[in-house]
């Protein structure tokens, strides 16, 4: 299994040349497993894969099978999908997938397509075949073991999943961790080859920022070293935050050594992460 | 006065290292009013997200203005996140058309807040907001002499150009407008108004649109395709349309603007190339919209 981060900002996308190592994208990560095509979240970055995908529908009259796995309705997880160019093809099929009740993942979604924001009418109008699913405990998925937990945020229903391979190695994804302990996710992260976590705030800015309920950099770390979690990978970087801001950060919590053996980075756009 | 482009980007905010140089938000413009304490804007792109994040919430100016072309994305994902909104002791003032059927700026402003879809509580915005309707081709007056008027495009819905006047200085822009040729009548209730003389319509409303940028000293205006990538009915200009429209009304200077979110960088200087020695002959500047740019309106 591999990983890539086709967007890595949280809120608003952050284009700049001051943000071309850690990227300027809003959330898209790739799942990378035999043929699938599997995504969590379609935020502004899903849109660079597509430019690629679009390329092969055209040109090698390709029909994509793509798999998304949705973990909330904040605008950065999800306002890439209209603009997501397979969705634009009649040989596409999407499968987006949460554990919520179908209708509430259509209306979740389909706000994007209302015809007063976007050249479009709604979700089901859009060329390609959408279908949706109700996630219950466990799912195959393009030969992975996908389950979920809930990432305990007040103000909407959040997830993080967990893929597993057949020979055994393990991703966890779930970048709008909030800051209060979750048993669940850390039962869910247990020995992950690869956790996937938030790093929008430094605990001084969370503790400044509370009402927005996304867990520190160091909370993140903290839960990463109860789950046993081989390796941590932070993203969801603040729209402001400069490549060398990020490797300030890096620094000071490398040097703080509060974190033991862990092994964290950040997430940066477009680098291809294996899963080990 | 002067226009500060703080995004320039249309459909949405990309990025990719090939298209950096001119930048990759979405649109917003300010209007910089020499002597005036307040801030004049151009629509909500991803470009003034991160102006407002770095103003953040205690600015000098308590007044901001803004003047909506339309509702598409593109032109509204900044908002939620411009922090002079979140101050109780600010005051702003939005401009918009009121569309006949399509959802009202008022309601999409509110829904981008809407419960569930940010992360921040919705009354961290504090600031006392006022929604003013206006009509296409109406004209106002922000505090005594700045003098602002408006042009319905050919773009989907209701969506309005905007002509600011200051200390005998103009600047207009014109994002989004498509050709209106061939009965591509994008406008709301176009199609039935155009359906006895099309040809009519489309001389007038181009006719118009010269007479709205006449002896404008600086025009921005969306070049989104080219005259060979164009999809008309997308809703979206060329250089070469934009060009026509500002010699024939005797445009100083013309920013091309609301770049593809594929265009490269060469392709935007590509852009300009094609147009420059037809706006020469012309006597007009042709120049392209790069993040963060200031131009005089002169
Ligand atoms: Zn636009
Ligand atoms: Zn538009």
């Amino acid at each position: 299994m591999k990983l890539k981060f086709w967007g890595t900002r949280a809120l608003i996308s952050s284009p700049s040349k001051d943000t071309k190592v850690y990227g300027g994208n809003t959330g898209c990560l790739q799942i990378i497993y035999d043929d699938a095509l599997i995504l969590v979240g379609s935020g502004y970055g899903a849109t660079n894969l597509g430019e690629e995908l679009m390329d092969r529908i055209i040109r090698e009259k390709k029909a994509f099978n793509i798999h998304i796995f949705i973990s909330n309705f904040h605008w950065d997880h999800i306002q890439g999908l209209p603009f997501f160019q397979p969705i634009y093809f009649k040989s596409s099929h999407l499968h987006i997938y949460s554990p919520m009740a179908k209708s509430d993942l259509y209306e979740g979604l389909n706000v994007l397509f209302n015809e007063s924001y976007s050249p479009f009418e709604a979700l089901n109008k859009m060329p390609a075949n959408v279908s949706l699913y109700q996630m219950q405990e466990e799912l195959a998925v393009g030969g992975l073991k996908v389950r979920y937990v809930p990432l305990d945020r007040s103000e909407t229903p959040s997830f993080g999943y967990r893929f597993d391979s057949p020979n055994g190695e393990s991703v966890v994804v779930a970048s709008a961790n909030a800051g209060e302990e979750n048993k669940a996710l850390i039962q869910l992260s247990s020995e992950a080859d690869l956790l996937v976590l938030g790093g929008l705030f430094t605990e001084a800015e969370y503790k400044a920022n509370k009402a927005w309920g996304f867990a520190s950099l160091e909370r993140s770390l903290k839960l990463a070293m109860q789950a046993k979690a081989h390796k941590v990978l932070l993203s969801h970087h603040h729209p402001l935050r400069r490549d060398s801001d990020i490797v300030a950060i890096k620094e000071k919590l490398v040097a703080s050594k509060d974190f033991g053996h862990l092994e964290f980075d950040f997430a940066q756009e477009q680098t291809i992460y294996e899963v080990l | 006065m002067r226009v500060k482009l703080h995004g320039v980007r249309g459909s949405r905010p990309t990025h990719k290292n090939s298209l950096l140089g001119y930048g990759g938000n979405s649109t917003s413009i300010q209007f910089l009013l020499p002597g005036k304490d307040f801030e004049l804007y151009l629509d909500g792109g991803s470009g003034l997200a991160h102006h407002g994040l770095r103003l953040g919430s205690q600015t000098k100016n308590r007044k901001f203005y803004f003047l909506v072309t339309h509702t598409h994305w593109d032109h509204m994902i900044g908002y939620p996140f411009f922090a002079p909104l979140y101050n109780p002791n600010n005051e702003f003032v939005f401009y918009t058309s009121s569309p006949l059927e399509k959802d009202s700026f008022e309601k999409l402003f509110y829904g981008q807040l809407a419960k569930g879809h940010l992360p921040f509580p919705r009354d961290l915005v504090k600031a006392k907001i006022e929604i003013k309707l206006i009509k296409p081709g109406e004209k106002l007056v922000i505090d005594t002499d700045v003098h602002v008027s408006t042009y319905q495009l050919n773009h989907q819905g209701i969506t309005l150009g905007f002509r600011v006047e200051y200390q005998g200085e103009s600047a207009a822009v014109i994002t989004d407008n498509a050709p209106i040729e061939n009965g591509n009548h994008l406008g709301e209730h176009w199609k039935e108004l155009a359906k006895d003389n099309s040809a009519q319509f489309e001389k007038d409303f181009n006719d118009g649109l010269v007479r709205f940028l006449h002896r404008c000293n600086t025009v921005i205006f969306d070049t989104h395709f080219t005259e060979e990538n164009l999809k008309a009915d997308w809703g979206h200009s060329t250089p070469h349309r934009a060009t026509k429209f500002c010699s024939d009304a005797q445009v100083g200077r013309l920013i091309l603007f609301h770049h593809a979110p594929e265009d490269t960088d060469q392709a935007v200087a590509d852009k300009v190339t094609s147009v420059i020695n037809i706006g020469k002959s012309a006597g007009l500047e042709v120049v392209a919209a790069r993040e963060g740019d200031e131009w005089p309106a002169k």
